[in-house]
This record gives structure tokens, sequence and C-alpha cells, in this order.
């Protein structure tokens, strides 16, 4: 790559591509995020489900629409969680299994 | 608890809504998580490495997530399902062949090149591929589309409020506005991983419940096959050998028009969502992302799909008068309080990040590409900062001038495909081009791509028809008439050296191979099962 070019490079936000960042563990981050986000609606709505009726005006369904979905969200909210912890450490194991073979 | 409100603004009210204080207590949460995490990401991201690209780290299963809730917005959801009440089941080929085969593609393909490359965003690719008039050309022409797609957003977003808070859609728009603006200002972009990803899980645990409890509350298919007694509207393929569909245009604009050029336009050129797959830790993961993307995005073409079909069945005066509100309406009628602020939020989370995401690119575009090279080119970094900001401000007053111009078409997806025809098309051929053919022109790229966007622009204008089958038609000549005007000009025009195209176009750019060792992560292995599924539905929904 030329001189010329390597400044042109520059000049287009691929500053992007610097690697050095703040060390931040954004995977942990985003993973806690959206569990704790995903388990308070939750058990909100579980919540709203059990303590009132639940059941929708328009139509008749057949069940209280709040508290099963509201359960359904807290179950997805715990393997959000689950695969959080899980994923940085199969991860380090595979590493670890490549250097040794 | 619930008060009942009647909507003021329609003579006889389609639908009463019926929410409570938990709803807007279910909404103030996701503001205050926004809001939260911007505040404590900006002072923890100090490089523009860590704000886009999440300093390189993440696993695919993360960036795949987040690929898929960058293309979820007004157009994927509320889209959609108006389309699906107008339309019916042909609606889902804008997912199924419409995304998945250019998903694959740009999985296969494109991801490689660009992750070896120094192509990572449009005007910067065109500059350097072709020549600044092109560059130019394109950055205008992008200013103007971020302006019109984000007029949709904010259009769909005040739908929402108007629906909520029972005002008119004026001041339902003006509330949307100030609210993006707010959302801006304090920060609710420099944690956009984090919230597309926050998306997807949202939209998709508020659409599921509404895609099931629909289909029991209406007898399963075949119930709602019998409620809307429209046979034709349960056909995607077997009734388009002739124009005689809903959506009035032959298979073959299907394939090549939505399938070809419209799709992979999107998916190559959209760098929103693209950097998604660059933030992943490497360059398998970044391979696999669109892959991984692809699977929710079939079952989206379920959930997006489905909800307009059951509106139509249950509230046909919904469907045909008000189509674009199809999928609220529907959360209306079937959530009760506490699940509808809910939905209703995830609809709001969408349609705002994305008006955000608009705005902000045009503050970009705007000030980096137009205003300095071309207006004042010497300022200091404060005047351009300040600029940006201006030009945010004018983005979203503009975006209410432009909601009022979507609401003149008959869905907001209608509005869309007649913008993507004219705007994505012909880019699409100037970049495929410019990609894989090292003897495209400077000049070649510029007219072929003025050639396209006037043809498009032409016959839009003359014959003012905003049908589906129509904006398919038009976009396949527009990158016809883009691909043939480039090779002309480029066979008489003076080609560039190879030295200069190195990292730029596929033959001159080295590409390091992927290594992938466990056999499901496979790329080969996740595109084949992906595409079989998508033949499987295809024929599924003949």
């Amino acid at each position: 790559m030329t001189e010329n070019q390597e400044e042109r490079h520059v000049e287009y936000g691929e500053e992007e591509r610097v690697p050095e960042h703040s060390g931040t563990n954004h995977s942990m981050a985003i993973g806690f995020y959206i569990a704790a986000i995903v388990l308070i609606y939750g058990v909100t709505i579980a919540l709203a489900g059990l303590f009132s009726s639940g059941q929708q005006i328009n139509a008749n369904i057949g069940f209280n629409v709040n508290l099963w979905w509201g359960l359904v969200m807290v179950v997805v909210g715990c393997i959000i969680l689950g695969m959080t912890f899980a994923s940085p450490r199969r991860r380090a194991a595979r590493r670890e299994q490549q250097q040794q073979g | 608890m619930g008060k009942l409100l009647n909507l003021a603004f329609l003579q006889e009210p389609l639908i009463e809504v019926n929410e409570s204080w938990l709803d807007y207590f279910i909404i103030a949460v996701y503001f205050v998580f926004v809001l939260g995490i911007g505040a404590v990401l900006r002072t923890k991201m100090r490089t523009s490495e860590d704000y886009f690209l999440s300093g390189r780290s993440l696993p695919s299963w993360i960036t795949g997530l987040a690929f898929l809730g960058a293309n979820l917005g007004a157009l994927e959801i509320m889209g959609m399902g108006a389309g699906a009440a107008t339309y019916g089941i042909m609606q889902s080929h804008y997912y199924w062949i419409g995304a998945i085969p250019a998903m694959v593609f740009v999985a296969l393909f494109m991801i490689p090149f660009y992750y070896a490359s120094r192509v990572h965003s449009v005007p910067g690719f065109l500059k350097l591929r072709y020549n600044e008039a092109t560059r130019g050309f394109n950055a205008i022409l992008f200013a103007i589309f971020m302006l019109l797609l984000s007029g949709i957003n904010m259009y769909a977003m005040a739908l929402v409020f108007q629906l909520l808070l029972g005002w008119s859609l004026t001041a339902s728009i003006f509330l949307s506005a100030a609210i993006v603006l707010g959302y801006v200002v304090l920060g609710g972009l420099s944690s956009s991983i984090y919230n597309e990803v926050l998306q997807f899980f949202l939209i998709t645990l508020g659409l599921v419940p509404l895609v099931i409890f629909g289909l029991i509350d209406v007898g399963g298919i075949s119930g709602l096959k019998e409620a809307i007694a429209k046979p034709e509207f349960f056909h995607a393929w077997s009734n388009t050998g002739t124009t005689d569909n809903p959506f009035a245009v032959q298979w073959f604009y299907i394939v090549f028009g939505l399938g070809l050029v419209q799709s992979f336009g999107y998916w190559c050129t959209d760098f929103l969502v693209v950097q998604r797959a660059l933030a992943a830790e490497d360059l398998a993961a970044a391979q696999r992302t669109p892959l991984i993307a692809a699977f929710p995005k079939l079952l989206y073409g379920v959930l997006a799909i489905f909800p307009g079909l059951i509106v139509l069945a249950v509230l046909p005066r919904v469907a045909t008068e008000d189509p674009n509100n199809a999928v609220p309406y529907a959360m209306v009628h079937y959530f009760p309080s506490g699940m509808l602020g809910f939905g209703l939020t995830a609809l709001l989370a969408a349609f705002m990040s994305g008006m955000a995401g608009n705005v902000t690119a045009f503050n970009t575009v705007w000030t980096y590409d137009i205003y300095k090279p071309y207006i004042n080119r010497d300022a200091s970094d404060r005047h351009y900062l300040n600029m940006g900001r201006i030009a945010t401000v004018a983005g979203v007053l503009l975006s209410i001038v432009t909601a009022y111009i979507a609401l003149n078409f008959t869905t907001i997806i209608n509005y869309v495909q007649v913008l993507h025809g004219m705007f994505l098309a012909p880019l699409f051929g100037t970049f495929l081009l410019g990609m894989f053919w090292k003897r495209t022109t400077g000049w070649g790229g510029f007219t072929g791509l003025v050639a396209g966007t006037g043809y498009g622009l032409i016959t839009y204008l003359i014959t003012l028809d905003e049908g589906l089958g129509a904006s398919m038609a038009r976009a396949f000549f527009a990158w016809v008439v883009t691909l043939a005007v480039t090779l002309a000009v480029s066979l008489v025009t003076q080609p560039k050296p190879d030295d200069e195209l190195r990292g730029l176009v596929w033959g001159l750019t080295e590409q390091k191979e992927a290594r992938e060792e466990v056999w499901y992560k496979k790329p080969w292995v996740l595109a084949v099962t992906v595409l079989a599924i998508t033949v499987a539905l295809n024929i599924y929904f003949w």
C-alpha cells in the first residue's frame, strides 16, 4: 500500500480499525443488560397476570395471557443469563484445547 | 384501573384501547434502561472502535442477533403487517426470497472481502473506487434517502402514540420528534449494539405471543383461511404465472427485481447492518453473523406476516381502512394491560432507534460528505461539530415533512419499495461492477449511477405507480440501465491502474481463509440448512 493511499484510507472514518479499546467486556455486559430487562418485564407481567383476572376484553383465548407469557419471558431471561455465563468459558476451553493440539 | 379510551380522531373508532398505569410503567422502564446504559457506556467507550464495534470481541450469537435487530424497524414490523393485510401471504417474499439468499451471499462472499478490504462505508468506497463526483452524487442522494426513511419511522412512532394516548396524528408526530431528539442528545446511540440485541428480544417476545394467541383465537391456519375467504391470499407462487395475483406481478420480477436487485442491494450496501458482523471476535465469527441472523429472519416471515392476516380475519375494517396500524391494533385486540405495554414498548423501541439511526446517518453524511468538501472546506473541528448538531435538529424537523409524504401511500411498504427502487437498485449495480470488474472506470461508475437513478425517478414520476410489482420491475430495469451505461462508458474511458484498486476490487484484495473446526459452525453447513428451510417454506405456502 502506498503512502498516499494510506492517507486517503484514514480520511474515511476508518479510524474504527484502530485496535486499541477500553477493554470493557462487552459480551458479558450485553448479556446481563438484556437478561435484566427481560427478567424485569417477565416478572412484572407474570405478577400482573397473577393478581388481576388477566383476561383481555376482545377475544377469549382460554388462558391467562399475562401470566403465561410473563413466565415464558422469565425462562428466556434465565436462558440468556446462562448463555452469557457459559459462552466465555466454552471459548476459553476451546482456545486451550487448540493450543494443546 | 383501566380507563377506556376512544380514538377521538375517527368519527367511529376502529378499536378501543384499554390501557392502565402498568403499561406506562413498562414503557418508562425501557427508557430508564436505554438512557442509563447510554450514560454508563459513554464514560467507558473511549474510541470509535468501542463505539461501533464493541472492541471486536463479540461471539457470533450476539453479533447475529444485533445484525437482525439493526434490520428490524418500522418497515419490517408495521410495514410487513400492513402489506400482509393488503396482499396476503405473498408479502412473505420480502423475507424468504427477498432476504435469505442475499444474507447467505453477504456471509459467504462479502464479509471476508469487507474484513480484508478498506470498504467500510458506501461514500468512502465510491470515492476510492470511482471518483469524487460519484461520491458527491451518492452523498446527496443518501442524505435525501435517509430523511425519507426517517419519516416512516417517525410516522410509525406517531401511530403508536396516537393509539395509546388518543392524540391527533400531528400532535403525536411532534411528541415523537421531541422524544427522538431527547434520545439522540442524551446519548441513546452510544449503546447501539446493546440496544439492537435488546430490540431483537423485545420484538420477538412481543410478536410471538401475538401470532400464537391470534391463531388460537381464529382456529389455526384453516380457521384463518376460512375467515378471510380469499384463497389467493394464501398462495405465494401459484398465481404468479400471470399478473392475476395480489401483487399484480409475474414471478420473474419477484425473483430478479426483488430477490436479486432490491434484496442484494440492501444487504450488501447497508453498512448500519453490515457493521454488526465486523464487531465479531474473528473472521469465522464475522462470516457466521449473517447466517445466524438468517434463521430468525426466516421465522420473521411468519411473525411479521401473520399479525396482518389475523387482523384481516378478526378486524376487517382496520385491515382495509388503516392497514399500517394492523400490528398495533392486533396487540390492542389480544393483549391485556401489561402485555400491551410490553408490545407497544417493543414497537416504540424499534421505531425510535431506527429513526435515531437515520437522523445520525444524515447528520454524518451532510456534515462530512457534503458540507465539509463542497461548502466550507477549512473550518475548525468545533464548527463541524456544531454543524452536525444543527443537522440533527434539522433532520428531525425535515422528517416531519417526510412523514406526511409517507402518509400519502397505501401502506408503508409501498413507500419504502418506491424509494429502494430509485436509490438502492442503481447503487447496487455500481457497487457490483466496481467490486468485481477492475476495468470499471471512475466516469463509467458516475454516469451509470446517474442514469440508473434518473431512470428510476423519471419512470416513477411519469407513472406514479406505487404498486409493489411496479417497484420490483422499476428496480430491475434501473439496475440494468446502471449496468449497461457503466459498462459502455467504462469501455471508452481510461481505467485506473491496479495499484490504486488494491483492497477495493475482488481479485486484487488478499483474503484470509476463515478457519472453523466445529462442523455445525461451518459457513456452508449453515448456508445449506437455511436455504433448505427457505425452499421448504416456499413450497409449503406455494
